[in-house]
């Protein structure tokens, strides 16, 4: 089990969103992460295409991390908790040229990217070809195409979550669009990679995390499923981010001299590898404890049976 | 995938055991020995003005102890085995830790460390462990044990440099913990321990229980005698916890709209009905004296017709009964009740929650 | 004399709850008794599942506190999911912008007596 995450506190400019971190805090969230929403990342001309200039380029504004002071978080310091938080970057996807635009710098800046496809066609894009993190949806409205298993088992398998924001759920007007498309994904998904989250556009909006756990079970998840969704699920999309952010793949490659003091081990351990011959039992358990420093989504590696003799 | 409308109801298990003190089979030891992490002890009696003194003396002066950020490599140093776990009974859970979503250490009075932790701590701690049995198919969380006690666990063995290395070099972990200590020796003092924790520059404050009572008049109690126990066994545990939440049924069922709730029948009218709970932490030891003096007390002329005592275990222990693995889903309930009788027969209830395995 | 019995399956469940109003200082339209409570609760579930869906669930408040809103709830085992998933996508009483809190869930109302993540040991 992970930390209990919410991955989409929408920061808004006249709603506090520090008032929105320390109820999220106070309910028992260890993870946030503070969304900028931006429509569209390009500018429209008067046709309605969309085109790129230099003078005309949409400006994205810069992650907003919130400083809390010790006695906003004093509570969470006391019950062995701490808040990490996470920026994220939501765009509505409406043309395949809007990806471009996102892998600049300012826009990959963000820990965490998402985007909202409008037609099948991008969700297709969405799911299979673009390097993105969460794939979300306008929940409270219909939704206009098919999601179909091919592209989203794709998803799953590159890593990608789908967002299900359960603040829609609050309207009468959206709540049945909202529980329509909460189980239609359920149904392609199967449950995997599904994250809840608030999209918290006021303090109140926010819901502790067993609360939103059994609304999981509302909309078909089964029972581990649900608090996966909020906890587990969560922390996978964080480190399918990072991996983004680091080299393409899940191995990093760093110098020596850049590890931790308490990594240090691990060169002694290669060395004494290289040094000693084979067959030897401490070389061979310490060259399995130097692997284990190199893996960042590894399986499990089997460890040798510790007797005390 | 389930219907929307249709969901199924939460797992749980309540057993009930009916038997007597005097019976040579009677399991009353273990059920309460066994049961290592109590945080809270109610008693309750009708008939009564108070809890008699000698309940309360076997409990109030209940005094234990909290580190901060205690290294777990301190608990397997080989000068505090050799002078606290060997010799006596040390109880420690971690403070503070939600085991369903972070690390959650205990040490048994049987000289076991028992840690409870998700797969990232696991892959990157580097100890043997096994997968909890409530994450088989999913793997998420995994149970390591030491064997604190084992003549082969000491320095210079490779077991014990590897565990003190994983501890102190690998991650140094940290936790708080609540704990106390009953030595074997009754002329030692069981402050002791804690005096040795702050001999090591850590920061140990002394806590005490705390207490409340309460002293309902004219209640309508239900008629064990009466009562068909094995067919209204949930209705009677469900009146016992209205009295520990001090749902007053009168009060609250004299309107319908709000509540159709009523005391189990047979029933009548007891003058008083009194109640005290005790918040803190407790060893198995305070409670088998409770419950003895309780069946002393019930032996005494003017005795009530029953008497009840509730001990709660901590949500986030990583075991419950005889070492058995504890977790918490939506709730980490690990309680058990006696109703105590004149005649030595008790009743006893024992209540999990969905990640437990049967008491 | 000695007799076994193994209950899986507990007839109701148990919530505390209590409802977090925002501007708790802006008085609500009218004092929030216990009668005010049960009927936000059934307009909470008839909003979520309708007439036929609302009255299925049936809901005890067991205890009410007016001081600080809160209140344990009973409710049948089998419709647990639901009372809670109504409470949960409340978000309006009274006009007031408002959240139902869940503290606890337990199968046993002893369970809801004590708990020991919220102790606070001196």
């Amino acid at each position: 089990m992970a930390a209990f995450s919410d991955l989409n506190i929408l920061h808004m400019e006249n709603v506090s969103t520090k008032e929105k971190l320390l109820m999220a805090i106070k309910l028992g969230y260890e993870v946030v992460a503070i969304n900028n929403y931006v429509e569209n990342v390009l500018v429209k001309d008067d046709k309605g295409k969309s085109k790129k200039e230099p003078s005309k380029v949409v400006e994205i504004p810069a992650p907003v991390k919130v400083h809390l002071t010790e006695r906003d978080i004093g509570d969470l310091k006391v019950k062995g908790a701490s808040l990490k938080q996470l920026s994220r970057f939501t765009t509505v996807l409406s043309d395949p040229g809007q990806w471009r635009r996102m892998q600049e710098d300012d826009i990959q800046a963000y820990d965490l990217l998402a985007v909202q496809p409008t037609t099948e066609k991008l969700f297709h894009m969405a799911c299979t070809a673009i390097e993105i993190d969460i794939i979300t949806f306008n929940i409270g409205d219909k939704l206009t195409y098919y999601l179909k298993p091919a592209p989203v088992s794709k998803a799953i398998e590159r890593g990608v979550h789908f967002e299900i924001v359960y603040s829609e759920g609050f309207h009468s007007s959206s709540r049945r669009t909202f529980i329509a498309n909460a189980l239609r994904i359920m149904h392609v998904t199967h449950g995997k990679n599904v994250i809840i989250s608030s999209g918290a556009r006021e303090a109140m909006d926010v819901r502790g995390p067993y609360d939103v756990a059994n609304l999981g079970l509302l909309i078909g998840l089964q029972e581990p499923q649900s608090k996966d969704a909020i906890s587990t699920n969560s922390r996978a999309c964080v480190l399918h981010a990072n991996t983004r952010h680091s080299v393409k793949s899940v191995i990093s490659v760093r110098s020596s001299s850049e590890l931790k003091a308490e990594d240090q081990w691990t060169v002694e351990a290669c060395r004494k590898e290289a040094s000693e011959e084979s067959g030897d039992d401490s070389s061979e358990s310490a060259a399995e404890e130097a692997d284990s420093s190199f893996d960042a989504a590894r399986p499990e590696s089997k460890r040798r049976r510790m007797d005390g003799v | 995938m389930a219907a929307p409308l249709n969901f199924n109801s939460p797992k749980n298990l309540l057993v009930f055991e009916q038997s007597s003190f005097s019976n040579e089979k009677s399991r009353h030891k273990t059920v309460i020995g066994d049961h290592y992490f109590n945080c809270a002890v109610e008693v309750c009696s009708p008939n009564v003005a108070q809890i008699p003194t000698t309940v309360t003396a076997s409990l109030s002066p209940s005094s234990y102890y909290i580190v901060r950020n205690l290294p777990l490599s301190r608990l397997i140093d080989k000068e505090f085995i050799e002078a606290f776990v060997r010799n006596g009974a040390f109880y420690a859970v971690s403070l503070n830790t939600r085991i369903d979503v972070a690390n959650s250490v205990a040490v048994l009075p049987t000289g076991k460390l028992v840690l409870s932790v998700d797969k990232d701590m696991y892959e990157t701690l580097g100890l043997e462990g096994r997968r909890s049995i409530f994450s088989q198919t999913r793997e998420r969380k995994f149970v390591i044990e030491v064997e604190l006690t084992k003549p082969s666990f000491t320095p210079g063995k490779k077991n014990y440099e590897r565990t003190k290395w994983c501890f102190s070099e690998r991650l140094n972990l940290r936790f708080d913990f609540v704990f106390t200590w009953v030595p074997h020796d009754k002329s030692i003092c069981s402050s002791s321990v804690g005096k040795y924790f702050s001999g090591m520059g850590l920061s140990v404050s002394s806590c005490r229980a705390q207490m409340m009572s309460n002293t309902m008049k004219d209640v309508c109690v239900p008629d064990l005698l009466a009562l068909n126990i094995l067919e209204n066994s949930q209705d009677l545990f469900e009146w016992l916890g209205a009295v520990s939440c001090y749902i007053d049924s009168e009060e609250e069922a004299s309107n319908d709209f709000v509540s159709m709730y009523t005391t189990p029948s047979p029933c009548n009218i007891c003058t008083q009905l009194t109640h005290a709970k005790w918040q803190g932490f407790f060893t198995p030891e305070a409670i088998a004296m409770v419950i003895d003096e309780i069946r002393l007390y019930l032996k005494t002329p003017d005795h009530p017709p029953w008497a009840s005592v509730t001990v709660h275990g901590y949500a986030d222990s990583p075991v419950s009964w005889r070492g058995k693995e504890h977790g918490y889903h939506q709730g980490g309930e690990n309680i058990y009740t006696y109703i105590v009788f004149p005649n030595d027969n008790y009743w006893l209830y024992m209540a999990v929650g969905s990640h437990d395995v049967c008491p | 004399m000695y007799e076994r019995r193994v209950i899986t399956k507990s007839e109701f469940h148990y919530m505390r709850v209590s409802l977090d109003v925002q501007n708790p200082a802006k008085a609500l339209p009218v004092e929030l008794t216990n009668v005010y409570f049960k009927q936000a609760v059934t307009a909470a579930l008839t909003r979520l599942f309708g007439d036929i869906g609302g009255a299925m669930v049936a809901v005890d408040v067991l205890k009410y506190n007016e001081g600080d809103r809160s209140a344990i709830l009973r409710v049948h085992s089998h419709n647990l999911v639901k009372l809670w998933s109504a409470l949960t996508l409340t978000d309006r009483y009274m006009s007031r912008k408002c959240a139902f809190r869940v503290h606890q869930v337990s199968p046993y109302l002893m369970g809801l007596a004590v708990n020991s993540r919220e102790y606070e040991h001196t």
